[in-house]
């Protein structure tokens, strides 16, 4: 980044390119969440670090690293085309915090869209995100995530 | 870079121009929910192209873009009086070599009716359109939805 955009975009609350860190990890999740829902299950994994840690509540234990990632985004991908149903997930609320060494920790509201084939659209889930994200190449890769279910918690 | 023939600074990494494109999308769905159906028209180009859903016909140019938006709601909406809220989420944002931005995004619609507070949630869709600028400005080239309820 020039110094010139940097200048410009010191918001009012003085945080140097804090809105451009922002909009960036909104992409990320964006990508990120697309991905999941196509069941692109390598360039979704790949999105997380190899010995990434990933919690939900539907599991028993978390999953560790990549191959796990994947084996789950392949049961999920079963589970739906044996149920007929598109699932959508939608990120909102998002909460970023820049950490050490180019990291940062985020926090989000995910919501579940779950439609039938032929039939209407509902609210499936409300969830909470929280993601430990690591510095990638000029992006990130999650390397740490904590979903909980507002029904389960 | 392309970024810069949109004109906002030089940002090398796209997010002022991801910022931007979300502003474009909130002025035009402004008229897509008031139903400004001409103006929503003149955000795509002469020979804009759009695709509400792959089971009708898409509509090509302006005045049949406005002609198809105003027929869509009068069909499924009659003269009863609601107020639709389309809902954006999800962005993806990708430059093609020619300038031109490919954007994929999903959509939901909230649909309200007088003294009722619970409104519906209209069906879960995939968008996808293709971005041009004209005159410093970002316009519609091509939209095509397709509602999840179709997509199997």
């Amino acid at each position: 980044m020039t110094t010139e955009t940097l200048e410009r975009s010191v918001d009012l609350a003085g945080q140097t390119g804090f809105g451009d860190l922002y909009a960036r990890v909104q992409r990320f999740y964006a990508h990120q969440m697309q991905l999941f829902d196509l069941h692109d299950a390598d360039r979704w994994a790949a999105t997380f670090t190899e010995d990434a840690v990933f919690s939900v509540p539907t599991l028993d234990a978390p999953v560790r690293g990549r191959a796990g990632l994947v084996a789950n985004v392949l049961r999920n991908r079963r589970r739906q085309e044996e149920s007929g149903e598109q699932h959508r997930h939608w990120i909102g609320m998002l909460d970023v915090h820049p950490g050490p060494d180019g990291t940062l920790r985020t926090r989000c509201y995910a919501l579940v869209y779950v439609t039938p084939r032929g039939g209407g659209s509902r609210l499936l889930r409300v969830c909470v995100m929280e993601d430990e994200l690591a510095p990638a190449g000029g992006d990130w890769q999650t390397r740490r995530r904590v979903v909980t279910r507002d029904d389960l918690a | 870079m392309t970024v810069q023939t949109i004109g906002e600074g030089s940002a090398t990494d796209g997010t002022a121009l991801y910022a931007r494109v979300q502003q474009f999308y909130a002025d035009q769905v402004a008229l897509l929910d008031e139903l400004r159906a001409h103006e929503f028209a003149e955000t795509f180009t002469e020979d804009g192209v759009f695709s509400p859903s792959p089971s009708v016909p898409a509509a090509h140019g302006r005045a049949a873009i406005a002609a198809a938006l105003l027929a869509a709601h009068e069909r499924r909406f009659r003269s009863e009086e609601v107020r639709r809220r389309h809902w954006y989420n999800m962005l993806r944002v990708s430059v093609r070599p020619d300038g031109a931005l490919h954007t994929r995004y999903y959509t939901l619609v909230a649909v309200t009716r007088p003294w009722n507070p619970v409104p519906d949630i209209g069906p879960s869709s995939v968008v996808e359109d293709l971005l041009v600028v004209r005159d410093g400005a970002l316009l519609t080239r091509e939209r095509r939805v397709v509602p999840d309820h179709l997509s199997f």
